[in-house]
């Protein structure tokens, strides 16, 4: 018998898998995306509006500025968890060995549920009894509450975010850092490089994958945080914290618009493709550039 | 330049699992080739982190000239290392790889950025990348990294090169060639240099001194004819030489000694002397070059031993041939144009001056 036969049946569960769990979600979402629901038409399947929802998506201002709040979130925040991460690895693959025990420790933030995370983080920026939220009162660093200002908001969201996902960029550096050659800083030493010289010349081009992977994983995090900003703000005040995550999800499961909300998902779906095709692209381009 | 000494010098990876080095006295003379030959995991490398100082030892001295420098920072020690890991910094072309250790902070003012260039250039041109100048690492083949590792090293005119099996990768045309640049540069330069290899030829003929280690100790120290003529031990005159000398195993029977129970082998006096004071009874373990066998008849009186060619291995002018007698075997190196078929009967002959005599219990040599 010829082992062609069997390939099939070893695809199989995986072919099955994958079907169930990811295409056809993808594939209801993506008919869903050009069809209306309302109470006049079907619910099960809706109505058939062809393009009406993306053309309606194109001139949807609040849709853009929800993009916009995702970026605005985004950046400071990974750069934030980037160099806290580092530091964070530094100081633990430096550190002697009985201190790794800290390392699970230090992991809980990412090992708890983000909505957990979320009311810890309403609670504690609470003017009233939360233990930072006083803090910033009686300093008068922030008039009333933290979460209800549209100026401090998004800052509040990016500082428990940040609290949430920095060991988890430090524990995948750290992996890193202590898989790295020690030959490359042996040569260092005899050559009489200085420890700046060692980190940039060795530690970082080598540590550099780890950093895009690291990275790329929480740019792809960060167009779906959803639980944290609905725990602590539900997208506000106004649209202050609504990133695209969030509109999405208010306009299907709040407006009932199921065509609208798989439009919008499949209109993020394609950009955080290309964002992180790009992303790796440039990435590895500026390594090379180095 | 300078004499390196290594005074009872050990060394522990993994908490003491491994015992890399232990107790290495090593005296290496200013401005000499030293080799340092030994199997995979004799403690070769560990030996030339430990001068470089890059590990730490954790028992012994090291002195170069008479300064101590056991606790010296590498950078202070005045070595150039070539690691036969490369060790080259990956996101630099190779014409800054080999520029570093001339534009380092601590010697930021010996150098101009032009002598920089000339000396790069030069040092590019001897090994023969000077067309890989503006490569990154990861662009060149395992040879080229080598190479460039080696140039790292090159560039500087340090007190003693520590060259960790620096052409190890290089293939073969390329590493004959560059055995003979380096030793060219070294004898140009006159600066220590200690150079580890597995390759015992790669040592016989590049060495002034070598040393033979194994299992993190040193079985001999000594220059290479020395080493090659009179191996200080079984392991020893295992390794250097190609094909290995034949061990055969005899025994003595007052004056003669009788390998494989027939043959009579009429032992020198001063090895009889040594066997009574060595106290050896019967059994005496007999080396002998394969250079040294010739094949005569095997109905000839001259035969020591006979049997039957089983391979022959021919390596252009020479063969080596693997003979059979009983159990055992026996090699031969021999011009190719006289070596008998495979399947011929042979007799062995060889003299008993050109034999060396080791005791079995120590396996240490008995002249």
């Amino acid at each position: 018998m010829s082992s062609r036969r069997y390939i099939l049946w070893w695809v199989l569960p995986a072919a099955i898998l994958f079907l169930v769990i990811i295409l056809i979600p993808f594939i209801t979402a993506l008919t869903f995306s050009f069809r209306s629901f309302s109470f006049t038409s079907s619910l099960s399947t809706g109505q058939y509006i062809g393009v009406d929802n993306y053309r309606k998506l194109v001139f949807d201002n609040d849709f853009y500025n929800s993009f916009k709040v995702t970026f605005l979130y985004l950046v400071p925040a990974i750069l934030l968890q980037g160099i806290l991460g580092l530091g964070m690895a530094l100081l633990i693959s430096g550190a002697v060995r009985r201190a790794r025990i800290l390392i699970p420790i230090m992991l809980l933030p990412t090992l708890l549920t983000p909505v957990v995370i979320g009311l810890i983080g309403v609670l504690t920026l609470n003017p009233d009894f939360g233990v930072i939220g006083q803090l910033l009162k009686k300093w008068g660093l922030v008039q009333g509450s933290v979460l209800g200002n549209a100026s401090t908001a998004l800052p509040a969201i990016i500082a428990v975010d940040t609290y949430q996902w920095t060991p988890f960029i430090a524990v995948i550096l750290t992996a890193g850092l202590l898989a790295l050659p020690k030959e490359p800083y042996e040569a260092a030493q005899v050559d009489g490089a200085n420890p700046i010289q060692t980190f940039f010349r060795v530690t970082m081009p080598l540590l550099w994958p780890y950093f895009v992977v690291a990275l790329l994983i929480r740019v792809i995090d960060a167009f779906r945080i959803f639980d944290i900003i609905w725990v602590m703000t539900r997208g506000g005040p106004g649209t202050a914290t609504e990133t695209v995550a969030v509109y999405a999800y208010r306009h299907t499961f709040r407006y009932w618009d199921f065509g609208y909300g798989s439009a919008l998902i499949m209109v993020i779906f394609v950009f955080i493709s290309i964002l992180v095709e790009y992303l790796y692209k440039a990435l590895q381009r500026w390594q090379a550039a180095q | 330049m300078a004499k390196i000494t290594l005074q009872n010098v050990s060394k522990q990876y993994k908490g003491g699992e491994i015992q890399a080095l232990k107790q290495i006295n090593l005296e290496i003379e200013d401005g000499k080739f030293f080799c340092l030959l030994g199997p995979a995991g004799a403690g070769k490398t560990t030996t030339i982190k430990l001068i470089a100082g890059v590990e730490p030892l954790d028992s012994g001295k090291i002195f170069m000239d008479d300064q101590e420098i056991t606790d010296l920072l590498p950078n202070q020690r005045d070595v150039a290392v070539a690691f036969e890991t490369y060790a080259l910094y990956p996101q630099r072309t190779v014409r800054e790889n080999l520029a570093f250790p001339l534009r380092a902070p601590l010697r930021k003012k010996e150098w101009s950025e032009q002598q920089i260039q000339a000396r790069v250039e030069e040092v590019a041109k001897l090994l023969g990348i000077d067309d890989l100048l503006d490569r990154l690492p990861r662009q060149l083949s395992g040879g080229q990294r080598q190479r460039v590792a080696l140039g790292r090293a090159l560039v500087r005119k340090p007190k003693a090169y520590l060259f960790d099996e620096p052409i190890a990768h290089l293939d073969a045309k390329l590493r004959h060639r560059m055995r003979g640049e380096l030793r060219r540069i070294q004898l140009e330069l006159g600066i220590t240099t200690v150079y580890t290899t597995p390759d015992q030829l790669e040592a016989l003929s590049l060495a002034d001194q070598m040393a033979i280690l194994n299992e993190g100790k040193i079985e001999q120290i000594g220059t290479p004819s020395e080493i090659y003529q009179h191996p200080a031990n079984l392991f020893v005159a295992r390794f250097v030489g190609d094909p290995p000398m034949n061990i055969l195993r005899s025994e003595v029977q007052g004056e003669e000694a009788y390998l494989f129970g027939q043959t009579k082998l009429h032992l020198p006096d001063h090895i009889r002397s040594k066997l009574a004071a060595a106290d050896i009874q019967r059994d005496l373990m007999i080396g002998v070059r394969p250079r040294d066998i010739k094949l005569v008849a095997p109905s000839s009186e001259q035969a020591l031993l006979r049997g039957q060619v089983k391979y022959v291995q021919v390596l252009g002018e020479t063969s080596i041939l693997t003979i059979v007698m009983d159990s055992h075997e026996v090699r031969i190196k021999m011009n190719t144009q006289d070596a008998p078929n495979r399947g011929e009967a042979v007799g062995l002959n060889f003299a008993v001056q050109d034999c060396h005599f080791f005791d079995p219990r120590t396996e240490l040599r008995l002249d």
